[in-house]
């Protein structure tokens, strides 16, 4: 049965304005991955799965979510986190550099931050 | 310089202090919530909810980026950027004694990120600095215009609201890179300073030897 979680405050609440930040971010990288696509005329996955993104988070926006789609959007941050410490083991291996400060920014302490959040998001539900 | 030539992925020399001053800042909240925890304002701070906590270390690493980049401009951008930082730091001040005003902070991101566009569309070119003091205005306008009813128009209304000064701020800095004037942008390749520039500059005749060959056009 699909339990709601409880309706924090709306000045209190935020995990809203987190995932808004990162759907504009996801956003602006899908049209990012669009341009490249289209300079070198190849369609890449890239595209697609930013697009999803943004189109998941967004849908997930809202202060009354249900359990189940705090559960999905923490396995869906779990992958962001996978994806971007794959991209920094590249960098690291490959250029001998880390990625730039505001990719990690919001590849990695962002997601981990709403990972946390939506985890006692997730604690106080249960 | 890092890996490309494009100053957006690494950080203009000239930003020093605006690098330096917010982690100092941080550094120094930090030393004194464990030296002194009883201090009035570190106990404000935490009684206050997640929204207003994560709001006053983004207006204060803003508005201490803002302060740290004043020196190092000139006198009217010096003094946009001394006046943006105070008005920041004020705001912080303002939250932490709960006499914040949700659409000031708006106002205040709203701003800082209108400006960044119509300097970017000028020709300035961005680099991590610039791009992480837009990180942090559009999480304070996030925060600051997060919807009071959970209506299906108001989430809407704001997730594209966002996602569009997100992609506003985006193009222009893309417009930046790519334009010719960009005051940050190294040039592309170093101007010709040899024999043959200088000759082709006077307009004399090169030397025979550097001369182009002709091609024969006869069909022979």
């Amino acid at each position: 049965m699909e339990t709601t979680a409880p309706a924090l405050p709306a000045k209190t609440d935020v995990l809203t304005p987190l995932l808004a930040v990162q759907a504009a971010v996801l956003l602006v990288a899908t049209f990012e991955a669009l341009v490249f696509t289209m300079a070198f005329g190849s369609l890449s996955p890239v595209v697609g799965f930013t697009a999803l993104a943004f189109l998941l988070i967004a849908a997930g926006l809202g202060r009354s979510m249900s359990r189940r789609r705090l559960l999905w959007l923490r396995r869906l941050q779990r992958l962001f986190l996978a994806t971007a410490l794959i991209d920094l083991g590249l960098a690291i291996f490959m250029a001998q550099r880390l990625l730039e400060p505001v990719s990690l920014l919001t590849r990695l302490a962002l997601p981990l931050y709403i990972t946390r959040t939506l985890t006692g998001r997730l604690r106080e539900d249960s | 310089m890092a890996y490309t030539a494009s100053p957006m992925y690494s950080f203009i020399g000239d930003h020093l202090y605006g690098i330096v001053l917010p982690l100092l800042v941080a550094a120094s909240v930090w030393v004194i919530s464990r030296l002194r925890p009883g201090n009035a304002y570190i106990r404000r701070y935490r009684s206050m909810d997640p929204r207003r906590r994560l709001l006053v270390w983004v207006l204060m690493l803003d508005g201490s980026l803002h302060l740290g980049l004043a020196p190092e401009h000139g006198p009217l951008w010096g003094a946009g950027f001394l006046l943006f930082g105070l008005w920041e730091i004020a705001l912080v001040g303002r939250v932490l004694g709960g006499r914040e005003s949700w659409r000031r902070i708006g106002w205040a991101a709203g701003l800082g990120l209108i400006a960044y566009t119509v300097v970017s569309a000028g020709g300035t070119s961005p680099d991590q600095l610039g791009l992480l003091s837009k990180l942090l205005e559009l999480t304070m306008l996030a925060l600051a215009l997060a919807p009071r009813h959970d209506r299906r128009l108001s989430r809407t209304r704001y997730t594209f609201g966002v996602s569009v000064m997100a992609v506003i701020v985006r193009l222009e800095v893309g417009q930046a890179l790519s334009g010719p004037a960009g005051t940050a942008t190294p040039p592309a390749r170093p101007r010709p300073q040899g024999c043959c520039f200088r000759l082709w500059r006077s307009g004399q005749q090169p030397p025979r030897r550097l001369q182009p060959r002709r091609l024969s056009t006869s069909a022979s």
